[in-house]
Order: structure tokens, then sequence, then C-alpha cells
């Protein structure tokens, strides 16, 4: 699995027909038992993970303060488009979702659905102190969820109360960086030859 | 109300008054800041991480063990700890939760011997959720070589 | 022939949708395109705000009206929150502090009626607006940073006066940035106000008559839009209002197009108010000595209301003497502005939902609380 970070656990999909294994999988199992198939199949890996790090679409998903921030980083000195960081305003079409601000108890079930709607692959980043923990609405508090990572899988933390534009953009690239060092396609070969591997 | 052809020539006239300002907008100077190559200069008053910084003279800590910051801070995030009487008073464990932190500053201004600083950092975003808990060594770590801080220059 | 069978339609609008300018969602009913009812459901950000300030003193309540309460305006927030500290325990405050909190507030207005301005702009297709708003917030960032240390959040207010002074230089930039600034406030109105696309989803949309204004207690731009001139600025001067010279923008349309003017007069008004402070400012202290952050408010029930960008936001404080107060009640200005909506909408089309809940310029955090 990539390194660098803490384990998540993702849901995998299984196909409709019962079959254990996804067919761009089966393919990736025939290629790489050919002669010269690792090195093919890591390449495809690598250049799949180099375009999937440059276009990262987050949802335009704001819930409080930090939101502004979000906006401010997308807007014109920060500008995050230039990190193919283009915001969708549907979970269907996102691949990352920017949690910017506290997360109430009555939202949880929202941010959740919403993190389910996305397709795979996804990722989240908890931007400012409230989504990471609660922050200033730790103590003394009845309706605010202590981290948002206690409902959805959190790949970066932003801190920051709120975080500068520019730390949004650093976690962004942290990310970015995280994408790129993935074994999405030749993870399951590891687990199926865990001896060999 | 106007015929149609009417309002389609107010609508193009509205677009072109509209393009013809945008396109002013094309000879002014960038404001985007490329910023992973160039960083803005953030203010000497910056609220950034937090940091601890020694004293150059003594190789000690500023800080005295007044507990003040622990009991302003509005989101009980500095935990501080220590063992002896009197002088001899040794801090054992200064831990400030950054996750939890606001950077409100209020820590800072109750300092009395400036041993909390704010530092022109802001970037620390992580992986992991456990890397945010700033012990005693990160703290000294993160402070700042020159007198940058609002802390210190006052 | 029969008429055909047709049936009210429910639509959910949110929590997560992009022009609900936060987590509100909204239960409309459908008659075809036209609204029928609308029904807000609130508390999808919820802080417990008024709860967390009772365990916390006076100047730990600072920060945290600055999140708690209306984000887009955290000064004003502060400003709200120590006035009724000051009010009830008689804080002295020095000039120089009164003049800095005028101009920190009239700024903050300005920011927030950008990112109104910017948001309501994409709401409506023009995505210029945002890109230029963005562009002029960044600016007056650059000025908060200079003196507060954040951006958004400042906790720079403080009982008896703020915290540091302003930094050599500051006054400059700060009056430059003035001049700047009513140059690009030209452009908008060269950009939007005469566009006819703009005017034809404004203009006449989501009426709020003088009469229904004050049956809900709307306030702010949402009350001056229908024709009625409350301003607290005006009707309760605090701080220096009274010393400096500015008109309150009163237009009787009542339209999303009058809320929308509204505002941009009051983004050139606070920057009137602005130059004035900076020409007046006197010299001196920042801040009243012997005032500790630790302050124990006499015994006591205050009510005391500041203009914030979105209107009338009051603080009801009851203190019993401790160093936290026995009870904060806020009046949110958002709050009674959203309950305006559901008659304005009342009788419109679909298409009309974005425009009229973006002209009321809700924040909900401010809602919520």
């Amino acid at each position: 699995m990539s390194s660098g970070g803490p384990e998540v656990t993702r849901m995998v999909r299984i196909p409709a027909d019962g079959s254990k294994t996804a067919p761009v999988e089966q393919l990736v199992e025939v290629l790489h038992r050919l002669p010269g198939g690792q090195i093919l199949v890591t390449s495809i890996e690598n250049v799949l993970n180099w375009a999937r790090a440059r276009s990262i679409w987050p949802l335009t998903f704001g819930l409080a303060c930090c939101a502004m921030e979000m906006m401010q980083a997308m807007g014109t000195r920060f500008d995050l488009d230039r990190f193919g960081v283009i915001p969708r305003a549907t979970p269907r079409q996102a691949d990352l979702i920017i949690v910017a601000g506290r997360c109430t108890i009555k939202m949880a079930p929202v941010v959740r659905r919403l993190w389910e709607q996305m397709p795979e692959p996804k990722y989240v980043i908890s931007m400012g102190s409230c989504a990471t923990c609660g922050g200033p609405f730790y103590y003394d508090n009845y309706s605010i969820l202590k981290g948002i990572d206690t409902v959805i899988p959190v790949d970066v933390y932003v801190p920051g109360c709120p975080p500068r534009p520019e730390a949004l953009i650093e976690g962004v690239l942290k990310l970015q960086e995280k994408i790129q060092k993935e074994r999405r396609l030749t993870r399951r070969l590891g687990e199926a030859a865990p001896a060999g591997a | 109300m106007p015929s149609l052809l009417q309002r389609t020539a107010q609508a193009v006239q509205g677009l072109v008054t509209g393009l013809g300002v945008t396109f002013q907008n094309l000879a002014r100077p960038k404001v985007t800041l490329m910023y992973p190559l160039e960083k803005s200069n953030v203010s000497p008053r910056w609220h950034g991480l937090l940091a601890l910084p020694v004293d150059t003279e003594t190789g000690n800590d500023k800080c005295i063990i007044c507990f003040q910051c622990e009991r302003i801070c509005p989101s009980r995030c500095i935990h501080i700890e220590a063992t002896g009487k009197g002088k001899e008073r040794v801090l054992t464990r200064f831990d400030i939760e950054m996750d939890k932190c606001q950077y409100c500053g209020l820590c800072v201004e109750v300092c009395p011997t400036e041993a909390i600083v704010f530092t022109p950092h802001y970037e620390a975003s992580t992986y992991n959720r456990a890397n945010l808990l700033y012990t005693l060594e990160d703290l000294h770590r993160a402070a700042p070589k020159e007198p940058v801080a609002r802390g210190i220059l006052r | 022939m029969p008429s055909l069978r047709t049936e009210e339609l429910i639509l959910n609008m949110g929590p997560q949708h992009p022009s609900t300018h936060g987590v509100l969602r909204l239960l409309v009913t459908l008659d075809g395109e036209n609204i029928v009812e609308v029904q807000p459901d609130i508390g999808y950000l919820h802080s417990s705000v008024e709860k967390m300030m009772e365990h916390r003193n006076y100047t730990q309540n600072i920060a945290l009206a600055d999140r708690g309460m209306d984000y887009l305006s955290a000064l004003v927030n502060e400003m709200a929150v120590i006035r009724a500290a000051e009010t009830l325990a008689e804080v002295p405050v020095p000039e120089r502090a009164r003049y800095i909190r005028t101009i920190f507030m009239e700024l903050q207005r300005l920011a927030s009626h950008l990112l109104w301005l910017g948001t309501y702009g994409i709401d409506l297709g023009a995505f210029t607006a945002f890109l230029w708003c963005m562009r002029e917030r960044e600016l007056i960032m650059d000025l908060f940073e200079a003196v507060t240390g954040g951006r958004l959040h400042h906790v720079y207010f403080r009982l008896g006066g703020v915290n540091e002074d302003l930094p050599p230089g500051w006054t400059d930039r700060c009056r430059e940035f003035c001049h700047y600034f009513l140059n690009r406030l030209d452009e908008y109105h060269k950009l939007l106000t005469g566009n006819p696309i703009w005017q034809a989803r404004t203009q006449g949309i989501g009426v709020l008559t003088r009469d229904q204004a004050i049956a809900f207690g709307a306030c702010g731009p949402v009350a001056r839009a229908s024709g009625l001139a409350w301003d607290v600025r005006k009707s309760h001067p605090y701080e220096v209002y009274d010393r400096v010279e500015f008109q309150v923008p009163v237009y009787t349309e009542g339209d999303c197009y009058a809320r929308y003017l509204v505002r941009m007069d009051e983004m050139r008004e606070a920057t009137r108010i602005i130059l004035q402070c900076l020409d007046q400012m006197p010299p001196g202290e920042v801040r009243a000595p012997r005032v500790p952050l630790n302050l124990k408010v006499p015994p006591g029930e205050v009510y005391t209301r500041v203009e914030s960008p979105r209107g009338d936001l009051g603080i009801h404080l009851v203190s019993t003497g401790g160093e936290t107060p026995w009870r904060v009640k806020i009046r949110a200005p958002s709050f009674v502005n959203l309950h305006a909506l559901t008659e304005m909408m009342k009788g419109w089309k679909v298409a009309d939902i974005i425009a009229i809940l973006g002209s009321i310029d809700i924040v909900l955090a401010d809602v919520d609380r």
C-alpha cells in the first residue's frame, strides 16, 4: 500500500455478476503475467496516477468559515485552477471533497451521503481546526461533530483557523503527492500473491 | 413590453459593454501569485503556527510556568506540566494541539516572558492527525531563528 | 376535453447546493413552475454558541464570536459582544480605539458585501464579478492581516480598546486602497448595473413591501430596499458613527435589484466613512489601562445592537457578576431576513429561487448560531 499516510478503509466495489475481481483487474492480472508485463502495468499506473493527481475536481461544498478561504483560494490571487482543481457542483463529478468548516451532528449524515455518492477514487481534505477535530467548538458544545474523520476517511489535514489559501494549496499539493504514490491497479496483485511479493 | 428585437439588441449591447470592461483588464498587471514557486510576504503580525523559542543566553526555556496561556486559551489546547518547586521548577510537558488551536493569539498576548510566539509559517498539512500534536521538542524546533514573530517584536 | 390532472411537487433544495450560501435546506412546494410555498429547514450549522459563551470569559468570547456567529463580519460580531460587556461594565474606551474600530467595521462591511456580490454574480451567471470581487477582497485581507494578524478571524478588539495600534504606514495604504476601490466600484456598476440580463434576472423579482418588511422585522439592506430607512448606525450611533457624515441608501422597490443597489451604495458610503475616520483619527492610546482580560462584569442586563452587514445585530447579555456571562442571546439579522424569504418567494418561478435567496445575503452561521 501507499506509504506516508494512515491506512484508510475504502469501499471496494464488488461487481454485480458475483465474480471476485473487476474486468480491469482481470486484465491487469493477465498483463502482469506476460513477460515484461510488470513494467507495463506500473507504467500505466504511473500515467494514471499522474493524470489523476493533476485534475482533482473538488465538490463545491462549504460548511462554514473555511469555505470563504476556499473561495479565496479559487479566486483571483491564488487560483487553484492552476493545479487542475476545478470545482464541480455535483458529487457525481467530483474526486475530492474539501470539508471546509465545522460539521454539525445534523449535517454529518449529509456529508457521509455526499461522500458515498462520489465515484472512486475519492479523496477528502479536512480543512481547518473545526473539521479536523472540532477545534474551537470541542468543549462545552452539544452540536458539533468532533472531527470529520469520525464520519468519512480523511486523506490530508490542513491546520489553521481558517487556513490561509496558500495552506489549502499546500494541502492539495500534499494530496497530489499521495495520489502519485498510490498503487490502485497493482494492490490486488499483492494481495493475491503475498508470498511472491 | 419591448419587442423581441429590441430586447435582443439590449442584451447584445449589455454584453458588449460588459466585455469591454472585461477586456480592459487584459492590459492590467496580473495579480495571481504562483504560490509554490513564489510566496507572499505574510505580515509580521500574522497568526501562524505557534513556537517556543529557546533563550539564546541560557539555553533554557523562557517559560516561567505561570499557566496563564493554558488558562486563557479558548480552545483549551495548551497542556503544561511541571515538576519541582520554586526556582527549580522544570517544564516536563508543553503540548499544543495544533488541530484544536484557533490561532487567536490570546496566549501570546498574556505571556509575560514572550516564551510563546507566532511564527510566520502556515504550512503544516499532514496525512495523520497525530502529527498535529506539537510537543515541547516540536515547538522548540519550530521556533524562528531570527526574532520575526510578534511576541518578540512587540 | 377534461383538464389535466396536476399535483403539487415538493422539491428539496439543499443542504448541499452551490447556491444556498451554506447549508440551508429549502422545502419548496411547486405548482408546475410556480412556487406555492417555501419552508426553510435550518439548524445544519447550529454551533451552540450562546451556550458556549456562558462557559467562557468575555475575552474568550471575542474569539468565539468571530467564528460562531456571522463569520463574514467577524469584527462586527466582536464589536457586538464587546459593546454589550463594555456598556454593562462601563469600560472607558480611548478615542483612537473608537476610530480604529469604526474603520475596521467598515472594512469588514466592504469585504462582506464584496463576497456577496461575487457569489450573487455566480448565482446569476456572471462569473467575472466573482473574480474581480475576490481580487479586491484580497487587498482588504492584506489590510486586515497587517494589523490584526488574521485574515478572516481577527480577535482584534478588546474590552476597552483594540489589541494593538496600527503599524506605521498603514493609514496611507488604507487610503490608497479606498481610492482604488472607488474606481473599481464604478467598474462593477458598468459591468452589472446597466446590464439588461442582470436587470431581467433581478428587477421586479422577489418583491417585499414595506409593510411586510416591518411585519417580519426585516433589517439591514433587505429592509432598506423596501423603503424602511432603518440603520442602527444612524438611529443608535455607537463608536464614532455620529461624528462622520454618511448617507443611508434607501430604495422603495423592494425587489432583488433594489437590494443589490442598496449594497452597492453601502460600499460607497463605507469607503467614505473610512476616509473620514482616517482624516479625523487622533493619536494616542488604543487600549484603556487596567482592564483585565478576565474582567468581572457587574450584575445586570443589557441589550445592545450594532449594524452588521446583514442588518441589526443585537446582543442581550445577562451578567450575575462573574467572569463569564450568565446568558447571552443573539438577535441574528440573517435569521429574521430568512423568514421574510418565505413571503418574498411566493408566486415566483423556480428559476427565481436562486436570485431571491442570494439577494438577502444569508449566512447560515448567523441563522443557526
